[in-house]
């Protein structure tokens, strides 16, 4: 498989467009986009440039190598063997049965899915999908959720098709005849002893062990500090057990604090045990290290990898958020392509299920068959 | 995010974690309380049982060796108990061994020790200079009035012997055999009389 990335930071989207497309070494069979969502036209812009299948979504701080653009970044793919790229777009009213069916029917071949940000909603739809996946492993499914942020009163969070902006949906890459490698870093540490939810609802936590009240634990995190800025709380985000075994499930991040109540990026449920965790910036990427290298392992010289690291995790690596996709290239060797999301989409450790995590970086090393 | 905004929200993470230790830590001590309390009291009569005692008297001669100070140990046992067992039914026994510990826990005052030490027989450990030993009599005869009064149909009665600290040893097994053989020179010398 042969990979191009290209990015232009040019401020219209035409230009940003023609600059990347003057600098394509080949024509692609498929052409993925991260797009700052800033810019308008978009879709009428690469259809102008681009004749090849493509897809692209909205994504404030998208990596090509080993650099953070906020532009225009193209994953062109040139396929040499046997692979192909498959798209498959979900807008407006799709159903939970409809997307499962899809995976159902393509278990052989590697997803890549990103959805626009729709609150909770999103991750509530990721996780209810489980209930209609019919298959294991599910290790063939990763991606993330556009990061958007708002213009003109409107929370751009887009996928971008031939056919037009979807809103209210994602797409999913599927690439058929590829080897394939994901890991998942952490990084966060758990803390002493467990919480129960008593009273939760969708991402919304009221109450645990009986009935304290979780904003006052919440806030009592920020004590000692002058502004109690929410996003300090990204530092330690709810590690979530797994039902059966106890071990970690996935992270959620505090997202506000009400009187009554603690909203989470993601789903939680009553009954679900979790500890609180922390991390600094050098053990997230201590585990990026430990989360290429597994990858590397399993996979020689990937064509590509991919990266979908959290905006939190952004936010804590501060001027070290270079540094993590800086550890991959250099493990990997391959090019990279992804983006710093709003939600992170890939298996459970023992790939029974779909997460939605928060303040993960998943990595994937995509090979040609 | 600065190291030492991080540093405090660890400080933080760490107080909390804490905090809940704590509150475990004493959730476990309550429940545990309550399993001594259970493990400590007679089921049926819900006074102390012969081990709490035995395991109280023990404390007691060990902290009375060094202050000197003294106390009583009396001895109860239930007079024709047997007798009332095999006429009336057990559920009639029990139901005077719960009364008659209740009289003995109202008879005495809050720091004295009932026990329960086995079938129809009671123990308690009085303080003294509370009570003195005529007094401890006075109670004691007061209450077989009471006792003799609520329970004529089964025809019972009490007896007791009572052993004093150090005068008639110092020791818990001769204050037992003190308190016990008395017990019975007044349940022989009753049973005599009639």
């Amino acid at each position: 498989m042969q990979i191009d990335i290209i990015y232009s930071k040019q401020e219209h989207i035409e230009k940003a467009i023609e600059e990347i497309a003057s600098q394509l070494s080949f024509h692609p069979d498929f052409a993925l986009f991260a797009i700052h969502p800033r810019y308008d036209g978009v879709v009428e812009a690469i259809n102008e440039r681009f004749a090849c299948a493509w897809a692209g979504f909205t994504a404030l701080d998208a990596f090509a190598r080993q650099e953070i653009v906020q532009g225009v970044v193209l994953c062109a793919f040139s396929f040499c063997r046997n692979a192909k790229a498959h798209l498959k777009l979900f807008h407006e009213h799709f159903t939970l049965e409809e997307v499962a069916n899809y995976f159902n029917s393509n278990k052989e071949q590697f997803h890549i899915v990103v959805a626009t940000y729709n609150g909770h909603h999103t991750g509530e739809f990721l996780e209810n999908l489980n209930a209609y996946l019919h298959y294991k492993p599910i290790d063939n499914i990763i991606g993330g959720i556009a990061s958007a942020d708002v213009y003109n009163g409107e929370l751009r969070s887009f996928i971008y098709t031939k056919e037009g902006v979807t809103k209210n949906g994602g797409f999913v890459l599927s690439l058929e005849n590829v080897a394939f490698s994901i890991a998942i870093a952490l990084g966060f540490k758990p803390y002493g002893v467990e919480y129960v939810v008593t009273k939760a609802q969708e991402n919304r936590v009221y109450r645990v062990d009986g009935n304290r009240k979780f904003s006052s634990i919440a806030w009592s995190l920020l004590d000692g500090i002058e502004k109690k800025d929410i996003h300090y709380l990204w530092a330690t985000p709810l590690n979530i057990l797994d039902k059966q075994d106890g071990q970690l499930s996935t992270l959620r991040t505090i997202a506000n604090i009400k009187e009554e109540y603690v909203e989470l990026f993601g789903p939680i449920e009553e009954g679900d045990r979790f500890k609180l965790s922390f991390a600094d910036s050098q053990e997230l990427l201590d585990a990026d290290t430990q989360g290429a290298k597994e990858v590397a392992k399993q996979i020689d010289n990937p064509d590509i990898f991919f990266n979908f690291s959290c905006v939190a995790r952004q936010y804590l690596l501060q001027e070290r958020q270079n540094e993590e996709i800086v550890v991959y290239t250099d493990i990997l060797k391959a090019p990279l392509f992804g983006f710093f999301t709003f939600g992170e989409i890939g298996p459970d450790t023992k790939n029974t299920r779909l997460n939605l995590y928060n303040e993960t970086s998943v990595i994937c090393g995509v090979k040609e068959l | 995010m600065n190291a030492q905004i991080q540093l405090k929200i660890l400080k933080n993470i760490l107080q909390e974690v804490s905090k809940k230790y704590d509150e475990l830590l004493h959730e476990r001590d309550k429940k545990l309380q309550t399993i001594v309390q259970k493990a400590q009291k007679d089921a049926l009569t819900k006074v102390c049982n012969r081990g709490c005692f035995i395991e109280y008297l023990s404390l007691l001669l060990k902290k009375n060796s060094k202050n000197g100070e003294s106390f009583a140990l009396v001895f109860i046992d239930v007079d024709n108990f047997k007798f009332v067992n095999d006429t009336y039914g057990h559920e009639e026994g029990d139901m005077i061994l719960q009364n008659v510990a209740q009289l003995l826990v109202d008879s005495f005052r809050k720091d004295d020790m009932v026990a329960r030490y086995g079938g129809d027989e009671f123990v308690v450990l009085v303080k003294l200079p509370h009570l003195e030993l005529t007094r401890i009599e006075e109670v004691l005869n007061s209450l077989i009035k009471r006792v003799e009064e609520r329970f004529k149909k089964y025809n019972i009665s009490l007896s007791f012997g009572i052993a004093l600290y150090p005068i008639d040893g110092k020791s818990m097994k001769t204050l037992l055999h003190v308190a016990d053989k008395r017990m019975y020179h007044l349940k022989r010398a009753k049973k005599a009389a009639r």
